[in-house]
């Protein structure tokens, strides 16, 4: 579409304006505001806007400086067609629509069929840029099928697509849901499926059954076995019933047979029991008099008087002979006087004090001891040699007290420096030796110890010594009473042990003839009491009970023998004898308790627990029972069995439901197959397509590139274009790649012009010409650069109608070709 | 000793495989047995084993089971049924609610005891009671006397302990034998499916100074064949049709048909009308068509149509999907290329060609 001939009327500030155009290169210039936008809004208004419409691009078409609406008229060129639209905008609103001078549509009809004409044109946005446009808007599809390949626009390709369009129609919906009868046939076929479903389901139910038919059988078979068992066990258990009766009237007639013998085992026990104790007492008093004899024996006779005069006798002469011989002794004796023995004692006192004092000068003194009679020795760690003790300072008067101890014949201590205190103790010392030595010999004694011995002696003595003192006439007269003479020989301790003897046989004479009198009388007191005793009286009231309890025995029963009282009291030997005569009793009592004992080995309990009448009870109860559940299950067996036959077709029908859902699913598969192949078709045929339509974008990019290359001179290879024609990245001499924004103002300004000066050429040579309009573009570019540019415009010229609405006309002089239109004059002021 | 083993009769059998004539393939298994009792009077045999299976299912229907009984009973020579694992011995056993219908001479083998059929011949066999359970031979008492003994059983694998003291065990199940352990199958009288060879019984003959001999006799009355073809050509295609057309058992020929290969457009037009001449003369045709056209019938100069039939070809080369399940890519692809073809042949214009 290229256009020709522009008439404006009452448009924003432009009263009225009547503009022709070639279809190559027009520059329409003029000042700013002389309407130059405007004259570019009328006509797209014009081309595309509904008169009526009170959008805000139709209001702004409201004239400044008249009331009259505004009007447009546009001449233009359409696949060899002229064509004139004209609208009047605003209320009342016109339009026509002509083809050469015939009218094709008016009124609100225009617009749709312009619409239609120009395929929305809204192509018209990427070809007509604005001021100061630096975006291209989407490319359309419509846009993109006028650039496309004639193949893809052949009429043959139309053809098929509508064929399968078709064809998809039959089986889906334009929304792409399935149609009625693949709906039918997917339903069909899901129902069959739900049948068969049901039928495998009742299939299951009845294998179900057949297992509950089985266990049925199992449970009848159980139920008649446990029957069966039932009845064989009430039937044992009657047999039963009758052994426990034989055997409890067996066990009663053994208890009493038992009965009777522990009676007489027990009479007999008592019986034995009673004679034993009968024949106890007898042996008993029997012992008695035996011992009693036996004690009287063993007495002997009474001591006499004399007898203990003369052992008297002998006892005072034994002592008198002792007091003597104790006087003689005690005269032998010769002990020390007190006022002697005090003396002693004194001395030796004085002594000791005197050697402490020595031993005191001692430990001053160096000491030297001789002592000659010990040739050498050693006495903790001091010498002692040829007799002489050296003690040092250190080892001084310890040593030598010690030499001193163990050699009492020290003949020397001579002290090492003579002191006076020292010679002085010494010389007290020999002093009071001496006096000890005379006194010792006074009192005829060696020693201290010796006269004190003899004092304790002389006391003891004395303390034995008791009475008169005995004189010889005594005893004289005392030993020719006794006739005796020996005594005199012996002696002190010989009369002594003599003295004691004679005492304890006397003492003894005379304590055991009483003592054994006494015994023996209270034995014998003892003894004829018990003697005097009947030993049967005790038994005479159990002899009488049992002869009671004989009488009451039956008579079937072996009855014993009851012993007179009078065997056992007057007769008891006799008595064991008739204990003797029952043991013969008590042989066949034995041999009954066997034969009882055997009886009751002999007599078992029948086998199992004794049956009650309960528990027969309880088993025909449950006889019962289980005979009802047996007839139970045989009516639920059959009932069964009758469902099992109503399914006894379960499989045939299973079949024809199996069978039938194929053929349904085969249809619906054919049918699904069908649709599938028709959808998959269409889509990759429209696939295919759509890559060969965005294929275009390489040859529009080739020969935006071109143009750049030349435009700049070099200086940018390539322009990357993406999908929708939209520059977005340039390729440098120097570099890979470059974005957009990296650019100048001026350079992008540039591509967006070159993009769309390409897009029209290349809409122009594959559609026809196309009408494209440069609204004050490359207001930033240098001289150079313009001077290329306007060399490329007038290249495009030659296949599409170039507008440009410049305020710059000197930019444009001198390109060849073109027309040139001014806007300056004429035009109205601005209200 | 002369006598027929067979089994896995299968009477009432589903065949959704071929829905189409299902009805006649199940009346043939009727006449099948019809023949098997003709064949027992002509090899004058003492007996016939049915080793399980004469049933496809216990609930085949009282009409089905009716009808077979009663021709059953009718024979001569005596039949020995056994309980299989399809038709096994459960309380809805045709053998248990309709046991009635079975007179005659025939013969039920319900208990594993052995069951003496004549003076000479002991059976010993094995019936199904539970579906999953597999045959015990442990119970086969010690040989007495000099009868034959042949142990009835419906399946028999490696694991069976077969007691020496037999003869012959008639199993049902696949045709072939161990003569290790003298174990013989006798496969179905009937085939149930594409490909199957069997279709025999088997005529056995115990004898005691020459052993077991048995000997396979054709029963089947159809034929299931399965082929794979590949077709280059028109030529081939014709060959194909001329060959199944030849055929004298055609009529009782199901037939599962497997083509490959790539065709011209006179080849795929050729062989549209093979498969319709081959689907009307035989019995049933199941076909599994993988041809697609060749590059030479693809290769169009309208470069739109050339890239689209180069895509679905590149997604027609795959095999085909289960006819129980949807219809796969390569299916779909191949028959977007027919259509594609046959819409281009219908067509008139001359930039699409």
């Amino acid at each position: 579409m290229y256009l020709e001939e522009i008439e404006i009327h009452n448009w924003r500030g432009i009263a009225h304006q009547h503009l022709t155009l070639t279809p190559g290169l027009n520059i329409i210039h003029g000042p700013n505001e002389c309407g130059k936008s405007s004259w570019r809004q009328a006509v797209r208004a014009a081309l595309l806007q509904n008169p009526g419409s009170r959008a805000r691009e139709a209001l702004a078409s409201r004239p400044w400086t008249s009331g009259e609406n505004p009007r447009v008229r546009v001449v233009f060129w359409l696949d060899g067609e002229c064509w004139t639209v004209q609208k009047t905008f605003l209320s009342p609103t016109g339009s026509q629509l002509l083809r050469g001078d015939s009218l094709v549509a008016s009124d609100k009809a225009v617009h749709d069929k312009l619409t239609s004409l120009l395929e929305g044109s809204v192509w018209m946005g990427s070809l007509w840029s604005e001021q100061g446009d630096m975006s291209l808007p989407d490319v359309p599809r419509n846009l993109r099928g006028k650039l496309a390949a004639e193949e893809v626009l052949s009429p043959g390709l139309l053809w098929l697509e509508e064929q399968l369009q078709s064809r998809e129609r039959e089986y889906w919906t334009p929304t792409g849901r399935p149609k009625k009868e693949l709906q039918q046939a997917r339903g069909e076929t899901m129902e069959a499926e739900e049948k068969v479903e049901a039928a495998l389901q009742e299939l299951e139910e009845s294998d179900e059954l057949s297992e509950q038919v089985t266990q049925m059988r199992d449970d009848l078979e159980r139920a008649k076995a446990a029957e069966q068992k039932l009845s064989s066990e009430l039937k044992q258990m009657s047999k039963r019933v009758g052994a426990w009766d034989r055997y409890r009237g067996q066990l009663g007639q053994w208890e009493a047979a038992s009965e009777a013998f522990l009676k007489q085992a027990e009479w007999l026990e008592r019986w034995e029991t009673c004679s034993f104790q009968v024949a106890t007492s007898w042996k008993e008093q029997q012992e008695f008099q035996q011992r009693l004899q036996a004690i009287e024996k063993s007495m002997g006779q009474e001591p006499s008087r004399d007898q203990i005069e003369r052992l008297t006798a002998r006892l005072n002469y034994l002592k008198r002979l002792e007091q003597k011989r104790l006087q003689e002794q005690l005269a032998q004796l010769n002990p020390p006087r007190e006022q002697q023995l005090a003396r002693l004692r004194e001395l030796e006192n004085e002594l000791i004090r005197t050697e402490a004092g020595l031993q005191a000068m001692a430990l001053k003194l160096s000491l030297t001891a001789f002592i000659p009679l010990e040739p050498s020795l050693e006495i903790d760690g001091a010498e002692v040699e040829g007799g002489s003790l050296k003690a040092g300072k250190t080892q001084s008067w310890e040593a030598h007290t010690k030499a001193r101890m163990i050699l009492p014949g020290v003949a020397e201590i001579t002290v090492d420096g003579g002191a006076t205190e020292a010679e002085e103790l010494l010389q007290r010392r020999n002093k009071l030796q001496q006096e000890q030595a005379e006194l010792l010999a006074e009192v005829g004694c060696q020693s201290l110890e010796q006269a004190r011995q003899r004092a304790d002696q002389s006391k003891e003595l004395k303390a034995k010594i008791q009475g008169k003192p005995v004189s010889d006439t005594e005893l004289s007269k005392l030993a020719s009473t006794l006739e005796v003479s020996e005594f005199e020989t012996l002696d002190l301790d010989e009369i002594g042990e003599a003295v004691r003897t004679h005492t304890s046989d006397l003492e003894e004479l005379e304590f055991h003839w009483g003592e054994a009198r006494k015994a023996y009388q209270k034995k014998r007191s003892e003894y004829e009491i018990l003697l005097r005793k009947d030993p049967t009286a005790a038994l005479r009231g159990s002899l009488e009970h049992q002869r009671a309890e004989a009488a009451r025995w039956p008579a079937s029963g072996s009855a014993p023998e009851i012993p007179a009282l009078e065997d056992l009291s007057e007769n008891w030997l006799k008595n064991l004898e008739k204990a003797e005569e029952l043991s013969a009793l008590r042989e066949s009592l034995e041999t009954e308790k066997a034969k009882l004992i055997a009886q009751k080995e002999a007599l078992k309990e029948p086998e199992g627990e004794e049956v009650t009448p309960q528990a027969i009870e309880q088993k025909e109860l449950k006889q019962k029972q289980l005979s009802q559940q047996r007839e139970t299950l045989t009516e639920s067996l059959h009932r069964h069995l009758g469902r099992l036959r109503e399914r006894s077709d379960g499989f045939h029908t299973l079949v024809t439901l199996q069978e039938h859902q194929a053929a349904l699913r085969k249809k619906s598969r054919d049918m699904e197959l069908q649709a599938a192949a028709v959808q998959l078709l269409l889509i990759t045929l429209r696939e295919k397509k759509a890559q060969l339509q965005a294929n275009l974008v390489g040859p529009l990019q080739e020969r935006v590139s071109a143009r750049l290359s030349r435009l700049t001179e070099g200086r940018y290879r390539r322009l990357n274009l993406n999908q929708d024609f939209v520059p977005q990245a340039v390729v440098p001499r120097e570099v890979e790649s470059a974005e957009l924004a990296d650019l100048s103002f001026g350079t992008r300004e540039q591509l967006l012009f070159l993009t769309r000066l390409c897009l029209a050429e290349m809409l122009s040579e594959k559609h026809q010409r196309q009408s494209l309009v440069f609204d004050d573009n490359l207001v930033h570019t240098d001289g150079r650069r313009m001077e290329l540019a306007l060399q490329m415009l007038q290249e495009a010229a030659e296949t599409s109608q170039i507008i440009v609405l410049t305020c710059h006309p000197d930019r444009y002089e001198g390109v060849p070709g073109a027309e040139r239109v001014e806007l300056a004059t004429g035009q109205p002021e601005r209200i | 000793m002369k006598l027929l083993h067979t089994s896995d009769i299968l009477l009432g059998e589903c065949f959704a495989h071929c829905h189409p004539v299902a009805s006649e393939l199940r009346k043939a298994r009727l006449e099948g047995l019809r023949s098997l009792l003709a064949l027992a009077r002509k090899e004058k045999v003492e007996g016939i084993i049915v080793a399980g299976n004469l049933w496809a299912d216990n609930r085949v229907g009282h009409t089905l089971v009716k009808q077979a009984a009663e021709l059953l009973s009718k024979s001569t020579v005596p039949v020995y049924l056994l309980p299989g694992h399809r038709d096994p011995l459960t309380p809805d056993s045709p053998y248990e609610l309709f046991s009635d219908y079975f007179q005659g001479q025939v013969h039920i083998l319900r208990n594993e005891e052995p069951f003496h059929a004549s003076d000479s011949l002991v059976l010993l066999p094995c019936p199904v009671r539970i579906r999953q359970s597999t045959a015990d031979l442990g119970w086969i008492p010690p040989r007495e006397g000099d009868q034959f003994r042949v142990s009835v059983v419906n399946t028999a694998d490696e694991r069976l302990a077969l007691p020496s003291s037999i003869d012959y065990v008639a199993a049902g199940g696949r045709l072939e034998s161990s003569i290790e352990k003298e174990i013989h199958y006798c496969g179905t009288p009937e085939p149930t499916d594409f490909g199957q060879q069997e279709g025999v019984v088997l005529v056995i003959e115990l004898n005691r100074n020459n052993g077991v001999t048995t000997r396979p006799v054709k029963l089947a009355s159809l034929h299931w064949v399965e082929e794979y073809e590949t077709v280059r050509s028109e030529q081939e295609v014709a060959a194909l049709e001329r060959r199944w057309s030849a055929t004298e058992q055609r009529a009782a020929t199901l037939l599962r048909l497997s083509l490959r290969g790539r065709l011209d457009a006179p080849g795929l037009a050729a062989l549209q009308m093979t498969i319709r001449s081959l689907s009307a003369k035989l019995l049933f045709l199941d076909l599994r068509n993988e041809v697609v056209p060749d590059e030479e019938t693809l290769s169009f100069s309208h470069p739109l149509l050339r890239s689209t039939a180069l895509a679905l070809t590149d997604q027609a080369t795959g095999p085909e999907a289960d006819p129980d399940d949807l219809p796969g890519d390569a299916e779909i692809a191949r028959l977007a290329l027919s259509q594609l073809i046959e819409m281009l042949q219908t067509g008139t214009h001359q930039d699409l060609v």
